[in-house]
């Protein structure tokens, strides 16, 4: 039985400032499938957060080109009210880390002149939350860092 | 992070996630075994090998244990986070090819880990030393259909 499985339309085009670039990839996958896999569906926090790191990519490019940075993204913001994967609450640590990483991504348009130490800081608030709320994605934010 | 540039295809026999890889050359998981115990922390291996999956993360797909004995297992990952596996893969016959590592998980990680495979909190609870694991990032798997 073939048949396509739709994995990342979670979120609509987000608020935005930067408008060009903040539209969600939709990413499909085609699959011969004679087991009947049953698949993860991307949750709405997962598609923000997939959001959220190609925005950091393009970010790092501006940084490290000296290009204009721009203006802090409010989509970011959402990730403070989306469902999480299998509806797990959101607990206290995940709120606190959420809003500190707000805020170091904030800061980023606030101090440009810092941009890259303070860059390297919202990626660290990043990875400090992900160390105890879910590992597998470190090895790839680890390579947000600007060297 | 969520599935980014997840590849399914098709081989004959077997579905594809990640890099489209070949069976062909597999080693066993005997044999798998033995090259981890021939390892030491820090040390990599690019290999590739055939085994039977022993349990899948229940929350997203995105690690699996399989088999190298009855007893001992490989701790399987996927490259970039960019693939999962089927939530309900387990018992299948599967092909990994990537980098073989020897690692120590902490507590707090095998705790998470313990929680995504839908373990009671007085079996989460009951973990409480680091575990030298038989780690392995995967660019390509094939289960066998």
């Amino acid at each position: 039985m073939k048949y396509w499985l739709l994995l990342g339309c979670a979120l609509l085009l987000l608020s935005c400032n930067e408008s060009s670039t903040e539209e969600l990839k939709v990413e499909e996958v085609a699959m011969e499938d004679k087991k009947d896999f049953e698949m993860y569906e991307v949750s709405e926090m997962s598609a923000i957060m997939q959001h959220m790191y190609q925005l950091n990519e393009q970010l790092k490019e501006r940084i490290e080109s000296g290009e204009e940075l721009g203006s802090f993204s409010v989509s970011f913001e959402r990730m403070l009210n989306a469902k999480m994967t299998n509806d797990k609450p959101m607990d206290d640590f995940f709120k606190t880390h959420a809003e500190t990483f707000l805020a170091n991504q904030r800061s980023i348009y606030e101090n440009p002149a810092q941009a890259k130490e303070l860059y390297n800081e919202a990626i660290n608030s990043c990875i400090a939350c992900h160390e105890v709320k879910c590992t597998g994605p470190i090895t790839k934010i680890e390579k947000l860092f600007i060297k | 992070m969520p599935v980014e540039e997840t590849i399914v295809n098709s081989l004959e026999g077997f579905a594809v996630f990640g890099d489209t890889i070949s069976p062909d050359g597999a080693i066993s998981a005997a044999d798998m075994l033995s090259k981890y115990e021939a390892m030491e922390e820090g040390d990599t291996l690019e290999v590739k090998f055939l085994s039977v999956i022993e349990n899948v993360c229940q929350a997203k797909g995105c690690w699996m244990n399989l088999e190298l004995s009855d007893e001992e297992f490989a701790y399987i990952r996927f490259k970039d986070y960019g693939f999962f596996m089927p939530l309900n893969s387990s018992g299948s016959e599967a092909v990994a090819e990537g980098k073989a590592f020897v690692s120590v998980r902490s507590v707090e990680a095998l705790q998470h880990d313990a929680e995504d495979e839908g373990l009671s909190a007085e079996e989460i609870a009951a973990i409480t030393e680091p575990e030298v694991t038989y780690s392995f990032t995967a660019h390509g798997v094939l289960i066998k259909e």
